[in-house]
């Protein structure tokens, strides 16, 4: 589905991140882990050909450059980590405005997938509330529902005819949520695979990425140390290397996945 | 509230207010002989001077005045959405400053080389040409490497404004007391001397150009969350701020050009019409169009009326309605965040 080689990006002369190479398949979680200034917002906005770059990027076996944005978007979801609206859209109409690279006038599909998308993310319920006078979380899980709708494709739909895989870009989606829903966003991430969609997503929070990806990349100084499984990527090794933090890994018996903690002092 | 019945308000009210502002001013005619003359029948009843009046003056200063209130708060609309401002105006980016430039600067050195009839095309066409060339420049400024930065846009309007400001007080003070007058009266604007000739020049282009800004609306609203946003919702940012700006140039250069600089109106509408239906482009659009004709109708009426036969210039009007009423929904605004 996404197909990263060879990708380099500078800003001037100071290098960003060089020959990072990676896939991300159709119907997989991937987390993209580091530290501050690792260059992981950098590497997602490349992927959202918002920065230059040297390399080359594929989505789908095209490459970025030649996709033309209207088809990119249908194929393509971005959400960023923090949208600012200070105009009083209502939640429904935010949300549907993700729709609109489909049709300009929405059909039926347009709103049952809109009503499903924001059902998805727990917003149904405000659909009619002002999208500026939510809280923080509650405009990070509109905003997720805005970027499911733009390419989720009813199950009716997907059964019928064979439609393309298509990507999901997050930064750090689950920032500014409280706990239960941060578990629920990534369940609802789970949830997409059989929807056939690839998803490439920031993460802060290791035990979140640890429980909830199928690989996970490790970048640190511009370089990608690790791109395996998180049985494999975790270790207090590769988090030293990745944050400069000690850490003990722990496996317990009621989370399958290991467990990172912090150690006091070494 | 429900955007049906907010139209169909105000397009009773625009249809009263039209109706009034023909029947009255300085020389009265009434609904009978209004209705008469525009629907011919009994037309053997109907005063020579009454027809002259309401068909070669008041008609077309009519529609004039609601295609320029149109058009200016279309404009409003269309630039507080592009600049995620709700306070932002055609004229932040400079093109009635532009415009005024130019046109003072015809009014006093015109008279060196343009005979008497050519002045009079000569003002709007430097007004146009004054609009386009700072929107030009101001665009260029705020440009690099295809990507257009609105805040240096912003910014560079206001320098732009500025350093225009400083050049007509330059030429203002090399002018002669008759050629004040006119600068005075230029600029505070004025629906008089309108004629059906304008409506046939005007009309037609301010029309394209509001149905072709309507159709921006969706990606419009998806701008309203920032370029990347738009960006990766499949909206090419770049064309649309291209043509958005060019089209907006066009309009407000000719608005500035037929009545003057005529503020408040791009000002208030829209944010009016927000509070109304909310701020999806589609409604913000179309209600301010009709919003703006109500609005610069009265404007007329009132600036025709209240110091009869004489005239105040409709931009004082303007000003004086709306300044006020812009003060108030600040301080509601104020009151609903808390």
């Amino acid at each position: 589905m996404l197909k990263v080689n060879n990708l380099t990006v500078e800003f001037g002369k100071r290098t960003i991140f060089e020959n990072v190479q990676f896939d991300v398949n159709a119907g997989e979680l991937v987390c993209l882990l580091g530290a501050n200034g690792a260059g992981k917002s950098t590497l997602l906005n490349t992927l959202c050909g918002d920065v230059k770059y040297k390399g080359q990027v594929s989505i789908n076996g095209e490459t970025l450059d030649t996709l033309d944005l209207k088809t990119l978007a249908k194929v393509r979801a971005v959400m960023p980590q923090k949208v600012i609206l200070n105009f009083a859209f209502t939640c429904f109409e935010v949300v549907s405005m993700g729709r609109r690279v489909h049709r300009s006038i929405l059909n039926e599909i347009d709103l049952d997938v809109i009503q499903t998308c924001m059902t998805l993310c727990g917003v149904w319920d405000f659909k009619d509330r002002r999208y500026p006078y939510l809280s923080g979380g509650e405009q990070q899980r509109v905003q997720l529902a805005r970027v499911l709708a733009q390419i989720y494709i009813k199950e009716q739909q997907l059964n019928n005819t064979n439609y393309p895989p298509r990507l999901l870009l997050l930064d750090e989606c689950t920032s500014s949520l409280d706990p239960k829903f941060q578990h629920e966003i990534y369940r609802i991430l789970q949830s997409l695979k059989k929807q056939n969609i690839a998803i490439l997503t920031i993460v802060h929070d290791i035990n979140l990425a640890s429980q909830y990806a199928d690989r996970i990349l490790l970048l640190s100084n511009g370089r990608l140390i690790e791109d395996a499984c998180p049985h494999i990527a975790i270790n207090s090794k590769r988090m030293l290397q990745t944050y400069d933090l000690h850490t003990k890994v722990i496996h317990h018996q009621s989370v399958s996945r290991p467990v990172v903690i912090a150690l006091d002092q070494v | 509230m429900n955007i049906k019945i907010v139209s169909v308000f105000l397009i009773s009210i625009l249809l009263l207010v039209c109706v009034v502002s023909l029947m009255i001013g300085a020389y009265p005619i009434e609904l009978k002989a209004i209705l008469q003359i525009i629907f011919r029948f009994n037309t053997q009843d109907i005063y020579p001077t009454d027809q002259t009046v309401l068909l070669q003056v008041r008609l077309p200063r009519l529609i004039m005045a609601a295609f320029i209130g149109s058009a200016l708060a279309i404009c409003g609309a269309v630039i507080q959405g592009l600049f995620r401002n709700p306070l932002a105006d055609p004229g932040l980016i400079g093109i009635s400053t532009g415009a005024m430039l130019f046109v003072i600067f015809t009014i006093v050195f015109g008279g060196f080389w343009l005979s008497k009839e050519l002045q009079v095309y000569a003002l709007p066409v430097s007004g146009f040409i004054g609009a386009c060339l700072v929107t030009f420049l101001v665009y260029r400024l705020a440009t690099t490497d295809n990507h257009t930065d609105i805040t240096i846009m912003l910014l560079a309007g206001i320098a732009i404004s500025a350093l225009g400001g400083a050049l007509t007080g330059i030429i203002i003070y090399m002018a002669d007391d008759n050629q004040l007058r006119d600068i005075t009266f230029w600029s505070m604007g004025s629906l008089a001397n309108l004629g059906w000739g304008d409506v046939l020049f005007a009309g037609p282009i301010l029309f394209i150009c509001s149905v072709i800004l309507y159709r921006f609306s969706t990606p419009l609203n998806l701008m309203l969350m920032g370029e990347s946003v738009s960006k990766h919702s499949g909206v090419d940012v770049v064309k649309l701020k291209k043509q958005i700006i060019v089209l907006v140039a066009i309009m407000v250069s000719i608005c500035v050009c037929l009545s003057g600089i005529i503020g408040f109106v791009g000002l208030v509408c829209p944010h009016i019409v927000r509070l109304l239906v909310g701020p999806d482009h589609r409604k913000v659009i179309s209600l301010s169009a009709i919003l703006g004709a109500l609005m610069m109708a009265i404007a007329d009426v009132v600036s025709r009326t209240l110091i009869s036969p004489a005239e105040l210039p409709i931009g004082i009007i303007t000003a004086l309605i709306g300044a006020p009423f812009f003060m108030w929904l600040l301080v509601e605004q104020k009151k609903r965040l808390r």
